[in-house]
């Protein structure tokens, strides 16, 4: 679609490059952003503009920081022997959301994907691997993603780590909890039954 | 499942169409390059949400528009429409719901095509074998189609690491996963030519797959200098032979064209009986021009073949033999 005017233009056509919006949505933000109070229209754009400068990472574990090392690596309550590896700083803000994991993280920042011109040398794992040779750290829990991609990643990062004393896991897949059987996917069902658990007798 | 309609805009040669089908042999005549193998290209766009010809979606799109819109409407309880559109971005909607994997439309509808390059199913290349094989495997379960998609990544990924002189470590870990899903896909493979073997009607035409290099450790470790050079992956499924035998002589280094299009014919019904009783789901059969270069008793033993099903196409340019079909004619 084109605009007789310009800056509209510019503002749909930039819209438009998120996720998830399309042209027609693109336009309807547009036309709300117009009707908004000037003020507020610029702390939108100012909150846009600054973000790349003012996010930093983690020079730990590269997680998501004001600057210096992040809330989660500076919290001296939380377990620093167990270290679990996530593909994205996202991943962090879903782990922290359901509040139950209380050692800390490490962000390789994406999975291997040559066809992408993503190689292990793109991602942080060479911090990883220093980070565990500095020693106190008891367990690497591997969270990259079930896809092939994050268990091909998972296994290179086993790889760097052998011969290193260090316990490696990774995470369990299955069935989500409080869903039911038959709106599970094949693969899932397959998968969870292969992993299945022994229930023990009393 | 029954398509009922068929709309499209902007779609190749289709600008603003509207089709009706019926259960059972639906024919589509017309001359030449009036929409008939468009409407099968159509309906299988919103089966697959891809093209089955193989082509970009931007090359769907009518000359000298920008977008095109599909949609088909379905006679069925558990999904009733598929749409597809394009405008720079592909969007497939499944009863309104956006479609993220192919593996949704894989599960929910079952297509077996027949194009007039299908004959080299039994006398092209072998590739053309396992692609039925592969195709076959992934109607029938989303694990083996999972497989299938992951198989494709771990070997082109490992010939990049390959190509570009990656550090050993990566291959060695490339290589692992590569032998996993090989043995995976090679155990699909196996099973679906045996039980393909088990549904070909006619006793005299039977798939031979033989997987012939062994994929272990040590059969890459030996390669790995020649792969390096190289700069791709030398053993594997990807490399696996197989072909078909008609009364004891290889199909593929044998057979007339008459007999390699008559072959093509029993195995792609054995694929859909297979589909059928395996999955629970009839498959729409899509047969593009399949008449052609058949004698006129074939003609008419084909078109009571396609009637079988729950829904076929069937397309044709010349005058189809009587029969009860619903027609469909293009080009008025």
């Amino acid at each position: 679609m084109n605009y007789p005017v310009k800056a509209f233009q510019e503002l749909v056509d930039n819209l438009h490059k998120l996720p998830g919006i399309g042209p027609k949505t693109a336009e309807r933000l547009s036309l709300f952003i117009l009707g908004m109070d000037p003020e507020e229209a610029r702390k939108i754009s100012d909150a846009i503009g600054k973000l790349h400068e003012r996010v930093k990472r983690c020079p730990v574990c590269f997680n998501l920081s004001d600057g210096g090392e992040c809330p989660v690596c500076l919290d001296e309550k939380r377990d620093h022997s167990v270290v679990l590896v996530v593909e994205e700083a996202k991943d962090v803000l879903a782990i922290e959301r359901a509040g139950s994991f209380s050692g800390v993280y490490h962000v390789i920042g994406g999975t291997i994907r040559l066809a992408s011109g993503i190689g292990p040398e793109k991602l942080n794992i060479d911090g990883l691997i220093a980070r565990v040779r500095n020693g106190g750290i008891k367990e690497i829990i591997l969270a990259t993603n079930l896809t092939h991609e994050g268990n091909l990643t998972a296994m290179y990062i086993k790889k760097e780590l052998d011969g290193i004393d260090v316990e490696i896991s990774r995470i369990a897949s299955g069935i989500p909890i409080g869903t039911e059987l038959e709106f599970a996917d094949g693969v899932t069902l397959t998968e969870s039954i292969k992993g299945r658990v022994h229930l023990t007798k009393e | 499942m029954i398509v009922k309609t068929l709309r499209a805009s902007n779609f190749r040669l289709l600008e603003e169409f509207s089709f009706e089908f019926r259960g059972g042999l639906n024919v589509i005549e017309g001359p030449n390059a009036t929409g008939k193998t468009t409407i099968l290209e159509a309906i299988g766009y919103c089966l697959r949400g891809k093209s089955m010809l193989g082509s970009q979606d931007i090359d769907a799109v009518s000359f000298g528009k920008d977008s095109f819109y599909l949609r088909t409407d379905f006679d069925q309880t558990t999904k009733s429409r598929v749409e597809v559109s394009f405008n720079g971005r592909k969007s497939v909607l499944l009863d309104g719901k956006p479609v993220r994997t192919s593996r949704a439309l894989l599960e929910a509808f079952k297509v077996v095509t027949i194009t007039p390059n299908s004959s080299l199913v039994a006398v092209g290349p072998p590739s053309h074998r396992r692609e039925l094989l592969d195709d076959t495997a992934s109607q029938i379960s989303p694990v083996w189609s999972a497989v299938i998609s992951d198989f494709r990544v771990a070997l082109s990924e490992r010939n990049l690491a390959l190509k570009n002189d990656k550090p050993q470590k990566l291959v060695d870990v490339m290589t692992l996963d590569f032998i996993a899903l090989s043995k995976k896909l090679r155990e699909a493979r196996l099973e679906v030519a045996r039980m393909i073997n088990s549904f070909m009607e006619k006793a005299n035409t039977r798939m031979d797959f033989s997987p012939l290099h062994p994929i272990e450790i040590d059969d890459f470790a030996r390669l790995l200098p020649a792969e390096r050079a190289r700069g791709m992956t030398l053993i594997g499924p990807h490399r696996d032979d197989c072909f078909f035998v008609l009364d004891g002589k290889r199909v593929d280094k044998f057979a007339s064209t008459g007999e390699a299009r008559s072959v093509m014919l029993t195995v792609k019904i054995a694929q859909a009986d297979l589909i059928s009783k395996v999955s629970g789901i009839e498959p729409l059969l899509l047969a593009d021009d399949l008449l052609a270069e058949l004698d006129r008793e074939r003609q008419e033993e084909a078109l009571k073949l396609l009637s079988k099903y729950c829904q076929s196409f069937l397309t044709c340019a010349c005058k189809t033999p009587e029969g009860s079909y619903n027609l469909i004619r293009t080009g008025q």
